[in-house]
C-alpha cells in the first residue's frame, strides 16, 4: 500500500517537473537567433513567401501565446508538426524513439551483466591482479570519449576483422520486421523472423558496447566501493567463518546489501546512456532520437526539439521511478517505514 | 539458488560464444556471396560486397521531404532528379539545357513567349501520359506552394502565363523577358508532377502527402524510405526514355564521415556524397586500394562577403587593403591542397559571362598597410569573421586569414556559429566578414550576380555584403530582360570590373569537385553546377 501511495505521489510530481522542463526548453530554443521560416525556404525564398510562412507557423505571435498554443495542443496529445519533416512530431517520435530505446536497453543490459560482476570481483580481490585489471578497465570506460571508442571498435571489428557490421540497424537491402514495438530485435522475435533478429543483434553489438563503456565503468566503480564497505561487516565474516561458499557469500549475502547505491546509480546511468546516444548514434548511423534531435536543432524545428526533450524527460523520470520502487522489493526495511 | 550464483558467468559465456560464432565467418559472407554472382555468370568477385545491380550511395545529410516545390535541401534534389523529369535537363558535364520532356521549343522575338513541344511517349509512374496540362499544373502549384520553387518562378510567371495549345504543346508567356528562363526549367524546381496529386491536396496543396511520396515520371520509383536510415529507389520498368542501368539505388545516411570512409574502403558503399569528406581526408584516401577520387571542374565558389554597411569595412580602401593582405597561393595550397583555383569575381570560370580580365589583387603587404594608413587605421583595427561550424575548409580558411591580417595590423576574431544562427547573423547584417560557399542553380551570370550585387537582394536576398551600386543595378536589370547575348555578356563583364574595384566580396576559391568512389563505378560524370545530380540511371559497375 505504501508502495502504491509512493508511486502515485511520484506520478503526480511528474506534472510540475514536465511543465518546468517545457518552459525551459521553449524559452531556450526560442532565444537562439535564427529564423525557422528562412531555414525551410532556403536562400532563394522571396520576402513575401517568408512572411506568409512565418504567419502560418505562428512565429509572429508573442512568445507566451506560442507557448500557450503549444501546451494546449499537448493536452490533446498533439505535439505539433515538425517543420523539418512536415510530419506530426508524435509520428516522428514513434518512428525514431524505439531505435534509441532499444539501443539504450541493450547498453543497460551490458552494464548490468558486466558492471556488477566486475565490481564484485574487484572488491573481493582487493588490490590483487583482478582488482587492478577491472579498476583500469572501468577507468578507461569512464574516461574514453564514446566517439573515439566507437571509431576504434569500427576499425578493428568492422574493417580489419570484418566480423561485425558497421552502421545502421539492419543490413543494406533488408526490410525491417513488421512494426509492433519498433524495436527490431523484439519485433523480429515476436514475428519469428530469425534472419532479421540475427542482423539486428549483430548491428547492436558495437554501438551497444560503445554506449555501455561509460556506464559499465560507473557501475563497476560504485559496486566495488559499496561492496568493500559491506565485506567488512560482521555478518560477512560470520558467513565465511561458517564455511559458506564464496560465490554465495558474495552474490547472495553481500551484494544484496551492497547493491542499493548501485541501483540509484543505474537510474542515472540510464539517463547518461540516453544522452550519450547522440554521439554514438552519429558514429554508427543509428537512426534514433539523437539523430532526429540534431537535425531538429539544425533546422530550428521547435516542435521537434520540444517533443524530443519532453520524451526523454518522461523516460528518465519513469526509469527513476522504477528504480526507486525497486527499493521496496530489495530492502524490506522500507516497507515498514 | 544454484542458477542465481552462476548467472554472471553464464551471460559472460553467452556473449563470448556469440562473438566466437560470429568470428568463425565474416559477417554477411554467405548472403552477399550469392548476390555477387552477376547475371552473366562471371565468377564471384574478389570483394564480397560487389553487386553490379545495386548502387549504394552514402550521404551525411538527412532528407527532409520529397516535395519538389517545397524543399530547398540538396539531398532532396538528388532523389527528385531521379524520380521526376523536367522539360529540359543538364546532361553529363554539360551546363547547356538539353531536351527532356520538351523535345523542342521556340522563343518569340520579344523574349516573352516560349512554346514547348512535349515528347508524346512520356508516362508518369501510374501510367498516365505527361501532357501539357501536367506542365501547367506543376508550375502553377510551384507558385501557389510559395516555397523554394516559387522563389525562382514567381518573378516571371503566374497562373495566367499558361496556354495549353494541344495535349503536347504548351505556350508560356512571361511577365517580362527573362533571358535565363529555359535554364531555370532544368533545375530541381522545374520537375513535372502528376496532376493526379490533386486528389491528395488536403489543406496544403498536397505538401505533406508529397513529402513522403513520389508522383513523377522519372527513371526511378520510390521503393521504401526508412527515415534517417535508407531510401531505396527501384528502376522504373516502363521508363519512357533510355532504360536505367542500376536496378536498385540505396541512398544511405551515414552521419559520421569516418564511418562512411570505412564503408567505402570495404566496398559496402559505392560512392560518398562529394560534400561529406574534407580535402585533407580525401588526400589521405588517395591510393587506397579499390577507391578513386573522381575530380571535375565545378561552379562552386567559396567567398567572403565584407559588410559594406558596417564600421571600417564601409571604406573601400579598407576592403582593398584586406584584399591585398591575403596570401592566396598559400591558402589554395594549404587549405584546398591545390584542388582549387583563385577567381576574380562572382561568375565562376567556365560559365558564360566569366571575365578573365577583371582586376586581381596581389598579395602585397606594403600596399595593404598604405591603404589602411590612408583610411586612418594606422594604429590597427579589430574585426570579426563569422563562420558556420562543422566545415573544415571554412575554419582553416578563417585561421589562415587571421594570421595574414595580423601582418597588416588587423586583428581578426573568429566566431563560429551553428548554421541557423550564422544564417540569421549574416542576413541581418550583424557581421563584418563571413565565409560562404555557393553553387548556382542554373548556368547564367544573372543568378550569382543578382543575388550578390543587386541592391534589392541585400541581406535576406543573399547580398551578404549589403552592397549597393546603382550602375550595377541598372546593368543587371538590363541583362536580365535582354535577349541580346552580346549585350548581356558585356554587361556582366562590366559588373565584374566594377565589383573588382569596390571589392564587396573576396572570392577566395573555386574548388574542384571531388567525389570519392569505388573504382568499379563507371560512367559517372560530375556536373559542374549540379553535383547533387547523380545520374544513377547511367552509371554502371564493372569490376
Amino acid at each position: 500500500m505504501d508502495a502504491l501511495r509512493f508511486i502515485g505521489k511520484r506520478l503526480l510530481l511528474m506534472i510540475p517537473i514536465l511543465i518546468g522542463i517545457s518552459i525551459l526548453t521553449f524559452a531556450i530554443s526560442n532565444t537562439i537567433p535564427g529564423d525557422p521560416a528562412r531555414l525551410i525556404l532556403g536562400p532563394k525564398a522571396t520576402p513575401e513567401g517568408l512572411e506568409a510562412l512565418r504567419e502560418d507557423m505562428g512565429l509572429n505571435d508573442p512568445l507566451y501565446v506560442q507557448y500557450g498554443n503549444y501546451m494546449a495542443g499537448i493536452f490533446q496529445g498533439d505535439l505539433g508538426k515538425s517543420t523539418y519533416s512536415q510530419r506530426p512530431v508524435v509520428e516522428d517520435l514513434l518512428r525514431y524513439s524505439p531505435a534509441t530505446f532499444e539501443l539504450t536497453m541493450f547498453a543497460m543490459f551490458i552494464t548490468l551483466v558486466v558492471g556488477i560482476p566486475f565490481g564484485v570481483i574487484s572488491a573481493s580481490r582487493k588490490d590483487r591482479i583482478a582488482d587492478q585489471f577491472t579498476r583500469v578497465f572501468a577507468l578507461i570506460g569512464v574516461a574514453m570519449p564514446a566517439f573515439w571508442l566507437g571509431l576504434l571498435l569500427l576499425l578493428f571489428f568492422y574493417l580489419k576483422l570484418g566480423v561485425l557490421p558497421g552502421s545502421g540497424r539492419l543490413d543494406g537491402g533488408m526490410s525491417p520486421p513488421e512494426y509492433i514495438t519498433g524495436m527490431y530485435t523484439i519485433d523480429a522475435l515476436l514475428t519469428g523472423n530469425w534472419p532479421v533478429l540475427y542482423a539486428a543483434v549483430m548491428h547492436m553489438i558495437l554501438p551497444g558496447i560503445t554506449l555501455a563503456a561509460v556506464t559499465v565503468g560507473m557501475i563497476t566503480r560504485m559496486t566495488r566501493s559499496s561492496m568493500l564497505t559491506v565485506l567488512q561487516s560482521d555478518y560477512i565474516r560470520t558467513a565465511f567463518a561458517k564455511g559458506a561458499p564464496e560465490n554465495r557469500v558474495l552474490y547472495g549475502h553481500a551484494l544484496r546489501n551492497g547493491i542499493m547505491p548501485v541501483i540509484t546509480l543505474l537510474g542515472m546511468a540510464f539517463g547518461h546512456a540516453l544522452g550519450g546516444s547522440v554521439l554514438v548514434e552519429a558514429v554508427f548511423s543509428w537512426p534514433g532520437l539523437g539523430q532526429y534531435a540534431v537535425n531538429a536543432i539544425n533546422y530550428l524545428d521547435f516542435p521537434a526539439v520540444m517533443g524530443v526533450t519532453l520524451l526523454i524527460a518522461v523516460m528518465f523520470i519513469i526509469v527513476n521511478l522504477i528504480v526507486d520502487t525497486l527499493y521496496f522489493f530489495i530492502d524490506p526495511r522500507l516497507k515498514h517505514n | 539458488m544454484e542458477f542465481k550464483t552462476r548467472w554472471p558467468k553464464f551471460f559472460l559465456f553467452l556473449i563470448i560464444a556469440v562473438l566466437v560464432l560470429a568470428g568463425c565467418q565474416n559477417y554477411n559472407e554467405e548472403t552477399e556471396g550469392e548476390g555477387a554472382a552477376s547475371p552473366e555468370g562471371t565468377p564471384a568477385e574478389s570483394n564480397e560486397n560487389f553487386d553490379a545491380e545495386v548502387f549504394n550511395f552514402a550521404t551525411n545529410q538527412d532528407i527532409p521531404g520529397l516535395d519538389p516545390h517545397g524543399s530547398a535541401a540538396n539531398t532532396t534534389f538528388r532523389v527528385i532528379y531521379m524520380t521526376y523529369d523536367r522539360l529540359v535537363t543538364y546532361d553529363g558535364t554539360s551546363t547547356e539545357p538539353q531536351p527532356q520532356l520538351a523535345e523542342s521549343w521556340e522563343v518569340s522575338d520579344d523574349g516573352k513567349e516560349y512554346t514547348f513541344k512535349l515528347v508524346e511517349n512520356a508516362k508518369f509512374h501510374d501510367g498516365s501520359p505527361v501532357t501539357a496540362e501536367a506542365v501547367q499544373y506543376s508550375f502553377t502549384r510551384a507558385i501557389n506552394v510559395g516555397k523554394s520553387a516559387a522563389g525562382i518562378f514567381s518573378k516571371v510567371i503566374d497562373e495566367n502565363s499558361f496556354e495549353v495549345i494541344d495535349d503536347y504543346t504548351i505556350k508560356i508567356t512571361l511577365k517580362e523577358p527573362f533571358a535565363p528562363f529555359v535554364s531555370t526549367l532544368g533545375t530541381a524546381f522545374g520537375n513535372i508532377i502528376n496532376p493526379a496529386l490533386e486528389e491528395n491536396h488536403g489543406d496544403d496543396l498536397g505538401e505533406s502527402f508529397l513529402s513522403e511520396e513520389v508522383m513523377g515520371s522519372g527513371p526511378y520509383m520510390l521503393d521504401s524510405w526508412d527515415r534517417g536510415e535508407t531510401l531505396v529507389l527501384k528502376a522504373n520498368p516502363d521508363y519512357w526514355g533510355e532504360a536505367p542501368t542500376m536496378e536498385t539505388v540505396n541512398i544511405r545516411f551515414i552521419t559520421e564521415a569516418s564511418t562512411a570512409r570505412l564503408m567505402l574502403e570495404k566496398g559496402e558503399i559505392d560512392m560518398i556524397d562529394n560534400t561529406v569528406i574534407s580535402p585533407e581526408v580525401l588526400g589521405q584516401m588517395e591510393g587506397t586500394e579499390g577507391v578513386e577520387i573522381l575530380e571535375a571542374d565545378g561552379y562552386q565558389i567559396d567567398y567572403m562577403p565584407m559588410n559594406t554597411e558596417k564600421g571600417a569595412l564601409a571604406d573601400v580602401r579598407v576592403r582593398q587593403a584586406i584584399a591585398h593582405s591575403i596570401n592566396y597561393d598559400a591558402l589554395l595550397e594549404s587549405v584546398y591542397l591545390g584542388k582549387a583555383e583563385r577567381i576574380v569575381g562572382a561568375v565562376p570560370k567556365g560559365m558564360f559571362g566569366f571575365n578573365s580580365d577583371a582586376k586581381l589583387y596581389d598579395y602585397d603587404l606594403d600596399k595593404a598597410k598604405e591603404l589602411l594608413k590612408e583610411a586612418g587605421h594606422e594604429s590597427g583595427l579589430e574585426l570579426e569573421i563569422a563562420i558556420s561550424e562543422d566545415n573544415e575548409v571554412r575554419s582553416n580558411t578563417a585561421l589562415l586569414l587571421q594570421s595574414d591580417l595580423e601582418k597588416v595590423g588587423v586583428t581578426l576574431n573568429i566566431k563560429t556559429y551553428a548554421w541557423p544562427t550564422f544564417l540569421d547573423l549574416v542576413t541581418t547584417g550583424k557581421h563584418d566578414f563571413g565565409l560562404v560557399s555557393w553553387t548556382p542553380d542554373y548556368p547564367d551570370p544573372d543568378y550569382n550576380l543578382w543575388y550578390f550585387a543587386h541592391s534589392s537582394s541585400k541581406g535576406p536576398g543573399f547580398n551578404l555584403a549589403f552592397y549597393e551600386n546603382s550602375e550595377i543595378d541598372a546593368l543587371l536589370e538590363e541583362g536580365r530582360t535582354s535577349t541580346d547575348e552580346a549585350l548581356r555578356e558585356n554587361n556582366y563583364m562590366e559588373i565584374q570590373n566594377l565589383m573588382a574595384e569596390e571589392v564587396p566580396y573576396i572570392f577566395v576559391a573555386q574548388p574542384k569537385l571531388q567525389a570519392p568512389l569505388r573504382s568499379w563505378v563507371k560512367g559517372y560524370e560530375l556536373n559542374p553546377m549540379n553535383s547533387w545530380y547523380v545520374p544513377f540511371h547511367k552509371i554502371t559497375k564493372e569490376e
